[in-house]
């Protein structure tokens, strides 16, 4: 008999043979024939994804219930189950992990989740480590990811929407909120802009990224990207919405803001005091990470009547036989810088160590030795690299290192007028920006002066009882006020 | 709107800015290889020219810092100097240019050196540094008695351009005797003043051929000049204002021997008042000043009498180095220390010379710390007088 288009045959047979036809060549697929006294029928899988002993189990479960119940129905195992209808579906099922179960003579197939992807265990995070403070990341499964948020958010108000994106290869993308938090429309927003993906396949969450960015030409991240549970717990909580993807173990998390950016987790794991100057260390290691290079080439090219005399003179004898122009020179090494840190990162931990080594050490020696940069010109771009790396976020490191390259094209054609004009550019980008509704810029341009309780300083803990303004939650105050509760009189030791 | 037209407004708006920076700026490049830094100028006048002499910096003799070399393993001199003659000062400028490879920088000049004979015609010259936008106004003018291309090129042993270093030579001065601090705005800002004179640093080649501080130079808007050496640098600086931690040998009698006593002034102010009250104005010298006794031996025990007549010896002493300062000013013709600004300011306009006649008495009031009168060392007794007893 025949398979008549998608639907399900009548013979199990005919229905492992269709699914084999649609995957070949597999050779990782496996079929299985099954009978009981009344049924038969056929297990197909794909070896790896399937967890052998456990089917074993459950196929030799369904001989024995099949046989002493003596029903037509194939009993179910004490493992998820979902009935499909289709060849497809079947297909969907196998190429998911999943056993599909047929049986002769009837309509749908059993898909019994048996699945034994393989992942790695829960590790440190790497990407955005802390001294204090929990210490675990996400990993590449999106079900344990979920478990780590409900581990620390146990509140029943935490709502997990899923959606599938992927037209060849199905990718399962969670939405998580704070319901009674999160403001209703940017949970809309969110749902729309996931709906309206069109990917072939998703590999990882930042591809969902550029789909859903409200800027589509802009280095300035406009979502958050984080691997740690407690950053997410903390966003949701702040009525902010996180979205992750089966296989990614990243999450990212909307509307974000520049000045958050700039903060750390461990801003909050400190004492507040130690906040402050960290804080401000990033914001002046941001802006000197893009305007350092430029600054130095106008100070050289057009505005040494700046320099101190004394540091002058020794500029102008680091320079003395520099073959190239100063511009050249800065835009020279910033690339070289580039090339040995994309080097470092994509070596090998133990290689790419020694190649950063060997390569600020010995070649950027080797480099002023020879005469072909000033000794002023790699601790400058050293210092630019250095600066980069205080700053918290991945996304605003890549924004700097990219946006350093046209300040220094300004500064030499234009001198720190240039860096000065393209500055005020950038600016009025950034306040043009949007994250999801929320100004870029938010709190400090618009001003939202008890928001600011939170951006260059961390005010004590006891002081921030309300959620970001920014954001719009629909519960502004993080503990409910109790009108009749007085604040204790404070303990005084009495001898 | 359409976004299309608001995109084009905004394409439009950033190329006429990017235009309006590349005209306004873009032709100012000048990498700093291609620089001539300049320092110091010194300014000669010889028969019917003006001499200009270029203290440039010349980077190799730095050193390479990423090598290790320095100076003087390499055997240059961390800077060069470049002279021309032309009939004025802006033609020599122009002679200098002439000379060098790359274009003059004039943005770091620290220094203009005048010898005597450059501020016999000093009108074209002040005339042409004011009008000169390169350079700052914060340069130091300074005299000096001989050659001013002479104390540039002779100087030796110095790691640092000599144009920095008189400069920071002269900024120490000044840090103690606050008139020496002769900065263009200071100098042009005093010769425009109604007495029209301006006190400036004098330097001049020591022994051992490294610059140091003569004493004070005024010079009068007519280009008259008058060095007072650093005997009497110490009058002339009370006068002209405050003075920080100068020490001073005060004569000193004491059981009909004649010795010194050193003070050390902490800080002193001197400032004019003008009273109008008579028929004539009269100027009185408000000068105070707190200090301490650093060497002195008593034969006896410090009592109130003792202490009163160091005073009174202190204040006899200020008062004579005042005064002898007034009569040299009187005598060489030169309202050194601003009578007739002084008079300006109370509405009082002098004839000319009358500064010369006008009543001045002393309001003096030295304090005295006693902090260091009880100390003694073991050779103080070897010590008393100041070992010049006589």
């Amino acid at each position: 008999m025949s398979v008549q288009k998608d639907d399900m045959a009548r013979r199990a047979v005919d229905v492992a043979s269709e699914i084999a036809k649609r995957l070949e060549p597999c050779p990782d697929l496996r079929v299985q024939p099954w009978s009981t006294q009344r049924d038969t029928g056929v297990a197909v899988w794909l070896e790896g994804l399937v967890d052998a002993d456990k089917l074993q189990e459950a196929l030799l479960a369904l001989c024995d219930a099949g046989s002493a119940r003596g029903r037509r129905e194939i009993p179910r195992p004490g493992v998820a189950t979902e009935e499909v209808g289709t060849i497809s579906a079947a297909v969907r099922a196998v190429l998911d992990g999943c056993a599909v179960i047929a049986r002769d003579g009837a309509s749908s197939a059993q898909a019994w989740r048996l699945d034994r992807v393989p992942a790695r265990s829960v590790d440190r995070s790497e990407n955005e480590p802390t001294l204090h403070g929990p210490q675990e990341a996400f990993i590449e499964s999106l079900s344990v990811n979920l478990a780590m948020v409900r581990k620390r958010l146990k509140s029943p108000r935490l709502k997990i929407e899923t959606f599938t994106v992927g037209e060849t290869s199905p990718c399962e993308i969670a939405i998580l909120y704070e319901e009674g938090v999160v403001k209703s429309d940017l949970l809309r927003e969110v749902r729309r802009r996931i709906a309206q993906i069109r990917v072939d396949y998703v590999a990882d969450i930042n591809e969902v990224r550029e789909f859903i960015n409200d800027p589509r030409f802009s280095v300035f991240p406009t979502t958050e990207e984080t691997e740690r549970p407690d950053r997410v717990v903390a966003g949701l909580m702040e009525g902010r919405v996180a979205m992750m993807a089966d296989g990614s173990p990243t999450c990212l998390m909307v509307p974000v803001t520049f000045a958050m950016n700039l903060s750390s987790p461990e801003d909050y794991y400190m004492h507040y005091s130690l906040a402050l100057p960290l804080r401000l260390l990033r914001h002046l290691m941001f802006w000197g990470s893009v305007l350092l290079p430029a600054l130095y080439v106008a100070l050289l090219t057009y505005n040494q009547d700046l320099l101190p005399t004394p540091l002058l003179v020794s500029v102008a004898a680091q320079h003395s036989g520099i073959p190239f122009p100063t511009v050249i020179e800065a835009l020279g090494m910033m690339v070289a810088f580039e090339a040995l840190r994309e080097a470092g990162t994509r070596l090998p931990r133990a290689v790419g160590q020694s190649v950063s080594i060997v390569g600020t050490l010995v070649i950027g020696d080797a480099a002023v030795r020879a005469g072909l940069v000033s000794p002023g010109m790699v601790i400058i771009v050293s210092a630019t690299g250095v600066a980069s790396f205080t700053l918290p976020a991945l996304g605003l490191v890549q924004a700097a290192r990219l946006l350093q390259f046209p300040f220094v094209l300004a500064a030499g054609l234009f001198g720190l007028y240039g860096v000065l004009m393209l500055g005020i550019a950038l600016l009025g980008r950034m306040a043009s920006l949007r994250s999801f509704g929320v100004p870029y810029l938010a709190p400090i341009a618009p001003t939202f002066i008890r928001d600011m309780k939170d951006v260059i300083i961390r005010a004590p803990w006891w002081m921030m009882q309300g959620r970001p303004r920014q954001f719009e939650p629909v519960e502004h105050d993080r503990v409910p006020k109790h009108p009749a509760r007085k604040r204790a009189p404070r303990w005084r030791w009495r001898p | 709107m359409t976004r299309r037209v608001l995109l084009r407004k905004r394409r439009r708006a950033i190329s006429a800015t990017l235009l309006c920076a590349a005209l306004a700026t873009g032709c100012d490049y000048n990498d700093i290889d291609h620089l001539y830094i300049a320092t110091g100028i010194g300014v000669d006048r010889e028969e019917h020219s003006v001499r200009l002499s270029m203290d440039l910096i010349q980077p190799g003799g730095a050193g390479n810092p990423a090598t290790g070399e320095n100076s003087n393993s390499q055997g240059n001199a961390p800077d060069w100097i470049v002279s021309a003659d032309a009939p004025t000062f802006e033609e020599a400028m122009s002679g200098l240019q002439a000379k060098l490879s790359h274009s003059l920088y004039l943005q770091h000049n620290a220094l203009v050196l005048f010898s005597e004979d450059a501020l016999r015609d000093f009108s074209p010259i002040a005339d042409a540094l004011e009008r000169d936008r390169q350079l700052r106004r914060s340069q130091l003018w300074v005299v000096t008695p001989t050659s001013a291309e002479s104390v540039l090129r002779e100087s030796t042993g110095q790691s640092e351009p000599i144009s920095l270093v008189i400069r920071d030579l002269v900024d120490e001065a000044s840090r103690r005797e606050a008139c020496l601090a002769s900065d263009e705005l200071h100098v042009v800002k005093a010769l425009l003043r109604p007495s029209g004179v301006a006190p400036l640093a004098a330097i001049e080649e020591g022994p051992d051929g490294s610059p140091e501080v003569k004493g004070l130079a005024y010079l009068r808007r007519d280009g008259k000049l008058d060095i007072v050496d650093r005997a009497r640098l110490l009058d002339n600086a009370w006068w002209l204002g405050r003075t920080l931690d100068v020490r001073e040998a005060v004569p000193w009698t004491e059981g009909g021997h004649q010795g010194v006593m050193g003070v050390h002034w902490l800080r002193t102010s001197t400032r004019l008042v003008v009273d109008t009250s008579g028929r004539s104005p009269k100027v009185r010298v408000v000068w105070r000043g707190t200090g301490e006794i650093e060497r002195w031996q008593a034969s006896e025990k410090m009592s109130a009498h003792t202490f009163a007549a160091l005073e009174h010896a202190i204040r006899e002493d200020v008062k004579h180095r005042l005064a002898e300062a007034l009569d040299h000013a009187r005598a060489v013709d030169m309202d050194a220390f601003g009578l007739t600004n002084a008079c300006a300011e109370k509405g009082i306009q002098l004839r000319e010379g009358a500064w010369k006649r006008l009543q001045v008495e002393y309001d003096i009031e030295p304090h005295i710390v006693h902090g260091q009168l009880a100390s003694t060392t073991p050779f103080a007794q070897e010590a008393r007088g100041g070992g010049g007893s006589s």
